[in-house]
């Protein structure tokens, strides 16, 4: 079969930089099309389709993140490069940031996310999600991953609501998926788990690049949590309009 | 529940857990939409077909006239309609996906 044919895009090629002019761990087998993630995702997406989950128009709309598993199984030419940036992002924040405990919403096959499962140090819970059923079936069942001493524990959604977690973790990271209601409950949840002195890392909060491309981004409905979140008090709120967008929250001391 | 610990003894995911979140989700949007909250017996379908009813707008492609083809744009109460929409679909369609993952994981 002939090699599939794609424009090298702006973004490529600036994620190519991202690539090319970074120094972390883990380089080699964190890259995002790497054979462990596509193992893990094509186990995944294999899994998810004994489901049979309804694929009509109106079950899931034109909504990316309810074709992430076949995106991930069938990437685009562009798309190991087109994640860098993302991942390196996260790892800055992960490596920069002083944490001890950690809240997480979702999983990835990270090793630098993996190291810190290892190190007695760090303390890390995932909220019990999809993402979490995933991250152990598909990604933890590796040999290599499982044969390291992963400690971890994992909370309930609604315990993110009702506050049982109060200001116990110092780094929360989250999509802004986890976010999404009628109402403001999950932001107030996870606002109110994160510590004094904490850092909140939510991604995606350019609605996959909408934000900036919509004619008036105060019409894109992703808007309205980080407007809510500009106006809580003792915060400091940054977003930074890089690839899918991140918003960070610092909460005061 | 409480925070569950990791083991070798098997997986800490909680399918029970994870199902009854979602459908608390979905039978919260229903009420916001004057259903009576009943998931089992219900559809994506007459969900979003309610949340349709309550948030009329007329689509951008459906719009058989513009007064200028170059800057297109909606009336503002069409907007507020759209932003409240899909702050509801978007959070119904994702919670519906998890109570089936949810559901799958759970007969494993």
């Amino acid at each position: 079969m002939a090699a599939p044919h794609f424009a090298v895009t702006e973004m490529f090629k600036k994620d190519l930089a991202a690539v090319n002019l970074s120094k972390v761990e883990h380089e080699d087998i964190d890259f995002h099309s790497n054979a462990r993630r596509q193992d893990s995702t094509s186990q995944t997406k294999a899994l998810l389709d004994t489901f049979n989950f309804d694929r009509r128009a109106i079950a899931i709309g034109v909504d990316p993140y309810l074709e992430l598993w076949d995106s991930y199984d069938n990437p685009h030419p562009e798309w190991a490069a087109w994640l860098w940036s993302h991942g390196l992002m996260r790892r800055m924040m992960l490596a920069t940031t002083p944490w001890a405990t950690m809240l997480s919403a979702y999983c990835d096959p990270s090793q630098s996310l993996l190291d810190h499962l290892a190190d007695p140090a760090k303390t890390v819970t995932y909220v019990n999600n999809l993402d979490f059923a995933v991250f152990e079936r598909f990604i933890k069942s590796d040999a290599e991953i499982d044969a390291q001493d992963l400690s971890y524990s994992v909370i309930d959604t609604q315990d993110v609501l009702d506050g049982s977690h109060s200001g116990e973790y110092d780094f929360i990271e989250c999509s802004i998926g986890n976010l999404l209601s009628p109402t403001m409950a999950f932001v107030d949840g996870y606002l109110d788990a994160l510590a004094p002195g904490g850092t909140w890392m939510i991604t995606n909060t350019s609605g996959y690049r909408k934000i900036y491309t919509e004619r008036y981004y105060s019409l894109h409905h992703y808007v309205r949590h980080q407007k809510y979140l500009q106006n809580q008090a003792g915060i400091s709120v940054f977003h930074i309009p890089i690839d899918l967008g991140y918003t960070i929250i610092r909460k005061d001391a | 529940m409480s925070k569950r610990e990791s083991s070798a003894a098997g997986y800490i995911y909680d399918p029970a857990e994870d199902l009854a979140f979602a459908e608390v989700e979905i039978a919260t949007t229903m009420n916001i939409l004057g259903m009576t909250p009943n998931v089992d017996t219900t559809t994506i379908d007459d969900i979003i077909t309610a949340s349709r009813a309550m948030h009329p707008y007329v689509a951008m492609d459906e719009r058989a006239t513009w007064t200028n083809t170059k800057r297109r744009y909606r009336p503002a109460a069409d907007e507020f309609m759209v932003v409240e929409s899909r702050l509801l679909d978007e959070h119904l369609r994702h919670a519906w996906y998890w109570r089936n993952a949810a559901k799958g994981f759970q007969a494993l």
